[in-house]
């Protein structure tokens, strides 16, 4: 009975004093300004020091008002230009602790590292022409740190259904690669998945793009339609890895992307699918010399939600690429599905499982070091510290397949300190 | 007797929880009532900006106005207020939001100013800027009314 009576009497009372309190604070930061003005010395007279003024009728004395205001609004402006602190630059680092069960080569964490610092800025030229300009300055496998020129896009933006790049971008295909990149702290889990990891770094997609690139989103009713369409460098692989012809195209095959999605709003707000299709000639060197020719032709589809503190990406790609040499085709592919949710704000637990099933006999995969299937299972735990800095713990097992040996499984464990700036 | 009693006391007992279920509605109801000020999006007077644009604006989807760039500034005194009723997200998404669009799309992150004076002085500098304030301004045109 007393526990009701508190919970009628005065659980009622707090709340509505703390209804009050917030109200009154706003209120109460309005008055304390209003209360600020009155101490403000009384008004000058506008005559003083202005002599001439008390002779002028009311009308000059107004227009010399407006010609006065004029001029301080002049002064305001050109105040906001000389203040102005250039472009803004922005960026990600992040240093990560690493252990793995099995030193499996040069991507095998171990120890501290870190992926460097990645810097971006987009100045703005005029309403509609600007550029994007991202460098990565990283170690090396040898520790040695180098810059990459990661984006260096100039741009025109005809309108918000039309932008049109031209220069480097990040090859707009499925949802991952263009949404976070080299953004570790905006991605929710620590690592990327394993096939969609950069060229150098085990990825089998070229993760950027030399060319021309068209984006834009239209309205659907309430919905929205986003696109991608691309025409960029065919890219070739050398050394065991895809290079994405940087600085020239070695032969005159372009590649050619699209991707198309639609986002949702009002009941499914934050859902998106879409589908991404890449095609392009792809050689294969060793020591310099071309030993294989292969038509990539990759289609495939992505769903993400993300919304109400849950995050569920998903992505898949399916291969259907043709050996140019012994006109076979091979069909491949690899997917993986990744589930999120926030709890108190700062807690996200997550889950990721990939799979890929790559043909061993498609020169695509076979030439690059890191082109065999695998399975991946990956749970971890991210710790936002504030909107800018996160804490992330993620362990994963890995099991993969290898044509003239067993199996390689492996289990890591990552923590990473991530910052956004 | 004893089931008269058990009837009274369970009539008691769903008095008392109709009592406190309607004691919860009404403190709920001052709770949600308690912040009732008025918000007003506005714009450079040059701008012509449809109501049904705006959240596609915070949201960084619409970036163009005939031709124009648009320069967003949100206003720290109403801006939890302002994304709760109008753009529809919590300010912790909207952050995440922009840090994500400005590195995917290359566009500037919104700049936050202290108040409805520094807003007002903002958008009258620039040709591009679309804000909002709590009260309306004669200067500036006001593009909906939240």
């Amino acid at each position: 009975m007393l526990y009701r009576s508190f919970v009628l009497v005065v659980i009622p009372i707090v709340v509505l004093l703390s209804s009050g309190f917030s109200a009154y604070a706003s209120h109460n930061t309005i008055a304390a300004a209003e209360e600020n003005t009155q101490h403000l010395p009384a008004p000058v007279p506008l005559t003083v020091g202005y002599p001439q003024l008390a002779l002028m009728s009311p009308e000059a004395q107004q227009e010399r008002i407006d010609a006065l205001e004029k001029g301080l609004a002049e002064v305001i402006d050109q105040l906001n230009k000389k203040t102005d602190a250039g472009i803004p630059l922005h960026g990600f680092a992040d240093v990560t602790l690493g252990k793995s069960s099995r030193d499996y080569g040069a991507l095998s964490p171990k120890g501290f590292s870190s992926s460097g610092v990645d810097l971006y800025l987009s100045p703005q030229f005029s309403d509609q022409t600007h550029a994007l300009i991202e460098a990565l300055v990283e170690p090396d496998a040898n520790g040695e740190v180098g810059v990459d020129l990661e984006r260096l896009q100039l741009g025109y933006a005809f309108s918000d259904a039309l932008t049109l790049w031209s220069g480097r971008f990040h090859t707009p295909y499925g949802y991952w690669n263009t949404g976070f990149h080299h953004g570790a702290q905006i991605q929710t889990a620590l690592t990327r998945p394993k096939f969609l990891d950069f060229e150098d770094k085990g990825g089998i997609l070229p993760a950027h793009s030399v060319g021309l690139w068209a984006t834009g989103n239209i309205r659907y009713g309430t919905d929205k339609i986003n696109y991608d369409v691309y025409v960029a460098n065919g890219s070739r692989i050398t050394a065991g890895a895809l290079d994405m012809n940087n600085a020239k195209d070695d032969n005159a095959n372009k590649a050619l992307g699209i991707n198309l999605g639609y986002e949702f709003r009002d009941d499914l707000e934050g859902l998106r699918l879409g589908i991404h299709g890449l095609r392009e000639e792809v050689d294969a060197y060793v020591s310099g010399v071309s030993v294989a020719r292969v038509m990539l032709t990759m289609l495939g589809g992505y769903a993400v939600y993300d919304n109400n503190d849950w995050e569920i990406i998903s992505e898949y790609y399916h291969f259907n690429n043709a050996d140019l040499l012994t006109t076979r085709d091979h069909s491949s592919w690899a997917g993986f599905a990744q589930l999120g949710i926030t709890v108190q704000r700062r807690w996200t637990p997550y889950a990721r499982y990939e799979k890929a099933s790559f043909n061993p006999t498609d020169p695509y995969f076979s030439y690059q070091t890191y082109g065999q299937s695998y399975q991946r299972s990956v749970v971890g735990l991210r710790f936002d510290l504030n909107i800018k800095t996160s804490l992330k713990l993620e362990v994963d097992t890995t099991r993969q397949h290898q044509t003239t040996a067993p199996s390689l499984n492996y289990n890591e464990i990552r923590v990473q300190y991530a910052v956004a700036f | 007797m004893k089931s008269v009693c058990n009837m009274r006391l369970h009539s008691k007992g769903m008095r008392m929880k109709a009592r406190q279920a309607l004691l919860l509605i009404l403190v709920l109801a001052a709770h949600l009532t308690a912040w009732a000020g008025e918000i007003y999006i506005v714009s450079h007077p040059t701008l012509s900006i449809r109501s049904d644009e705006v959240r596609d604006i915070y949201n960084g989807d619409k970036q163009l106005s005939a031709g124009v760039k648009l320069v967003l500034v949100d206003n720290a005194l109403i801006q939890t207020d302002f994304l709760a009723r109008v753009v529809k997200l919590s300010i912790d998404k909207y952050n995440s939001l922009w840090i994500k669009k400005s590195f995917r799309d290359g566009i500037s992150i919104p700049q936050v100013k202290s108040g409805d004076a520094e807003v007002i002085a903002f958008i009258k500098s620039n040709p591009g800027a679309i804000g909002y304030i709590s009260k309306p301004h004669p200067e500036l045109k006001t593009i909906a009314h939240y």
